[in-house]
């Protein structure tokens, strides 16, 4: 099996399409109306330490994947239980985004078409894209970071004529418990989805230092979060904002140049797809590795078809409707605290002991 | 009419996935593959006819709401 | 060879590729240019009539061509979806500019639930307006032809859109700003008005101030008269005319084209109680001025600017005084800024803000610059 290996720059576009997949489309969601901004920039802060723990472990077992890292760390038995609830959870994940993606374009774009069909369309594409391996994802997610990109910031300019600063107040009309718990929110998701880049950290070159990696994507992902919270704020207030299910799609809708250059909203969708096919193909790669690891395939290609289809199956069957699914998001942010925090924080514990105990002379920070 | 197209999904998925590289796995992936492959075709078939199946959402919500408490 | 199926299936796929499950062809859709809610007399159902676009005929040689198609309902779902019994396709949400309500509609019914089905539904556009028609019913404004050979809808949309750089008779309230002025606390929502008058034997639609609601629902109406000074206490004018008496008594024999107007408002506040503090800043230009004048003299300039500045300040204080007494609805958002300055100070006001509101004190500054006088320094 041939060795994929990412450069950097292209590692650090996935993790951005990683963490900004679903918030283009769908909106930085918080119930914080005008003070949206604010629990971005604290859960950014708060986000460094986890993303550390992430690097440390990237560091000690450089250029293999977290499943190949537990089952070293942890042995056959532990091991397999540990990545059979990684696996389970990148699927899970998987799911959500697929479901959370045809959602958007049920509700806004193809009212009529069924939604399974929809869900087709997207999987076949990520599954392609999975297929022709990690450094095809590399290579696409570096164009399309930077069309994403462009494509906010023409929409923050376009909508100048829109613009209305009054929006941002009062300031902090949100008492401190609320912006904590919103911040929390937007820490457990989307920023520590990132640990399903460990999955494929194995593309991740020894020369290059993951602590770079993360930080770079962290900085860069939070400028563009940055700005489509900013630009739904001056477009749509405070009241709008929390009644849709997808605020940057209503904002960019009131874009209106001239006359002419009206319902851009179509660029919107189109982001989506160029970012989501991103985040798909990194939890489905993650989900492929895990299970390849756990019954001894030698390629994750091999599995990569029944994964993407098992995620496509759960997919389905994961809501009802939409209301359910944002209901459930309040039981997410608690169930994603295992995946995202305690496995990742056991596995790099353990890492430190096992690597100070082989290895007294290999230098390293000093770690808890 | 979901129906057929999920069918032939699944037929399209088994001639252009699992052929070309059939030689190169061994057997017990095989069995892997079309365990896997046979647990999501009948989940969407049955989708696709209409006919609700539990989603895991119920049992999640279950488990979490033993460590906390419902928040609302 | 491997060439030639990639290139064959490249072909193959461009044609479902380029539609998609529920494609609609144009001529499988009828275009709703605006519409017009009316309930019907007698009964609890709603009457909606549609203006739709006839792409049948000819353009160039008839100009647009508008079918007017009405159909009821319920609900104002059930009622557009009802217009399928009358013409062979759905209707089409997604170019529609103009929504009309009758007064009556304005007065019993609660705008919000107007609103909630024109936002939810994915076709409308968010930018669409809504209007009031002073009158019986709604439908009445699409029985004419426009006067500008385009559809009524369209023609009553040009007429708000451009109002405010014109005339500042009314002003155009898209419908994500009423949904976002009736959730949001402290600023009572105000929609154009529009009237049926006759020009030259015919029933045309003119543009007639603004519909003031007060708890979603109609209160009255400003005159046009009255809403050139609303937008100007508001900020929201760009143009217009102030006609003024360049003489102490005397009818306005003079009038002064509004070119910029800025407009502060700002509030100090003893304890709860609040004044609120108005200052305009007007640059006009001398349009028009009956009585001989040597327009290089200043301080004749100064005296007429002198008129307008006292003019303007009685005419805004007229109408916020006509708003407190008659209405109790705070159109010009004095609550909405307090709000957003001074948040603690609101919540101890915001639950009876009307009461308060009625007897607000308000002081009105105006600052008006009589730039140039257009072509003639002397008449």
């Amino acid at each position: 099996m041939k060795k994929e290996i990412i450069s950097l720059r292209q590692a650090v576009c996935v993790m951005c399409l990683l963490i900004t997949g679903s918030s283009i489309a769908v909106g930085v969601q918080t119930d914080l109306g005008q003070d949206s901004w604010l629990p971005v920039l604290i859960s950014s802060v708060c986000v460094v330490p986890v993303l550390f723990i992430y690097g440390r472990i990237m560091k000690l077992y450089p250029e293999k994947d977290i499943f190949e890292i537990i089952e070293t760390l942890f042995g056959k038995l532990a091991g397999k239980i540990i990545i059979v609830l990684m696996t389970w959870y990148a699927l899970h994940l998987s799911a959500n985004v697929l479901r959370m993606f045809s959602e958007f374009v049920k509700i806004n774009t193809l009212t009529e078409t069924p939604q399974l069909a929809i869900m087709i369309a997207m999987l076949l594409v990520v599954l392609y894209m999975a297929k022709s391996g990690i450094e095809t994802a590399g290579r696409w997610a570096v164009l399309m970071l930077f069309i994403i990109a462009f494509i906010v910031l023409l929409t923050i300019v376009l909508s100048v004529n829109k613009w209305d600063f009054s929006n941002f107040l009062p300031v902090f009309e949100h008492g401190p418990g609320e912006i904590v718990s919103s911040s929390y929110k937007m820490l457990i998701s989307p920023l520590t989805d990132t640990v399903l880049f460990l999955g494929i950290a194995c593309a991740i070159k020894k020369e290059d230092s993951p602590y770079r990696l993360f930080s770079y994507a962290l900085i860069i992902s939070v400028i563009i979060m940055l700005g489509i919270v900013v630009r739904n704020t001056l477009l749509l207030g405070p009241a709008m904002m929390k009644a849709t299910y997808f605020p940057s799609y209503v904002s960019v809708s009131l874009i209106d140049i001239g006359d002419f250059f009206a319902r851009v909203e179509g660029s919107i969708t189109m982001n989506l797809i160029l970012g989501g096919i991103a985040k798909l193909t990194v939890c489905l790669l993650a989900a492929s590795k895990g299970c390849a690891r756990l019954f001894g395939f030698r390629d994750y290609r091999h599995i990569l078809m029944p994964v993407g289809l098992l995620s496509l199956a759960l997919c389905a069957i994961l809501y009802k409707s939409i209301m359910e699914m944002v209901d459930f998001e309040d039981i997410l942010k608690i169930y994603k605290i295992p995946f995202h925090l305690l496995i990742p924080v056991a596995v790099w514990i353990t890492a430190e002991f096992r690597t100070r105990g082989k290895n007294p002379a290999e230098p390293h920070e000093a770690s808890s | 009419m979901l129906t057929a197209i999920v069918l032939l999904l699944y037929v399209l998925v088994v001639l252009f996935d699992f052929m070309p590289a059939k030689k190169e796995r061994k057997f017990a992936e095989n069995i892997v593959y079309f365990a896997l492959l046979s647990v999501s075709m009948a989940v969407l078939i049955l989708f696709s006819m209409g006919i609700e199946l539990p989603g895991p959402s119920q049992p999640i919500r279950s488990i979490v709401e033993v460590f906390v408490k419902p928040k609302k | 060879m491997r060439r030639l199926i990639a290139c064959v299936l490249m072909a193959a796929m461009l044609a479902p590729l380029g539609g998609c499950w529920n494609y609609r062809g144009l001529d499988e859709i009828m275009i709703v240019m605006g519409s017009a809610i009316d309930k019907e007399q007698g009964s609890e159902n709603y009457r909606i009539t549609y203006e739709i676009i006839d792409l049948n005929k000819p353009v160039k040689a008839q100009g647009i061509n508008t079918v007017i198609v009405s159909s009821e309902g319920k609900t104002k779902f059930e009622a557009a979806r009802n217009a399928k019994k009358k013409v062979s396709n759905k209707l089409y949400f997604g170019h529609t500019q103009v929504f009309v309500i009758s007064e009556e509609i304005a007065r019993n019914e609660e705008i919000g639930g107007i609103i909630d089905f024109l936002l939810r539904d994915a076709e409308t556009r968010e930018t669409a307006c809504l209007v009031v028609l002073r009158g019986k019913t709604a439908r009445e404004i699409f029985e004419t032809k426009s006067l500008s050979n385009i559809a009524v809808s369209n023609e009553i949309h040009d007429i708000i859109s451009n109002d405010q750089k014109i005339t500042s008779s009314t002003l155009r309230v898209p419908i994500y700003e009423i949904f976002n002025t009736l959730k949001s606390e402290g600023k009572a929502l105000v929609l154009p008005a529009f009237h049926r008058v006759d020009n030259n034997g015919e029933t045309v639609n003119e543009a007639n101030g603004i519909a003031v609601f007060k708890e979603e629902k109609l209160a009255g109406f400003l005159t046009p008269e009255e809403t050139k000074y609303f937008l100007i206490a508001t900020n929201k004018t760009k143009g217009g005319i102030l006609p003024i008496a360049s003489e102490k008594s005397g009818h306005a024999d003079a009038a002064l084209e509004i070119s910029k107007n800025k407009t502060k408002l700002s509030f100090t506040a003893r304890g709860d109680k609040v004044k609120v503090k108005i200052k305009t800043e007007t640059i006009v230009y001398l349009g028009e001025i009956l009585k001989d004048i040597n327009t290089t003299d200043l301080a004749k300039i100064a005296e007429l600017q002198d008129i307008a500045e006292k003019k303007l300040e009685a005419n805004i204080m007229s109408v916020i005084k006509k708003t407190q007494s008659e209405f109790g609805a705070d159109i010009f958002g004095f609550g909405r800024m307090i709000r957003k300055k001074d948040f603690k100070l609101w919540n101890r006001l915001k639950d009876n803000w009307d009461e308060q509101f009625r007897s607000l004190k308000v002081e009105v500054r105006s600052d008006v610059k009589i730039v140039n006088t257009a072509y003639l320094m002397k008449t």
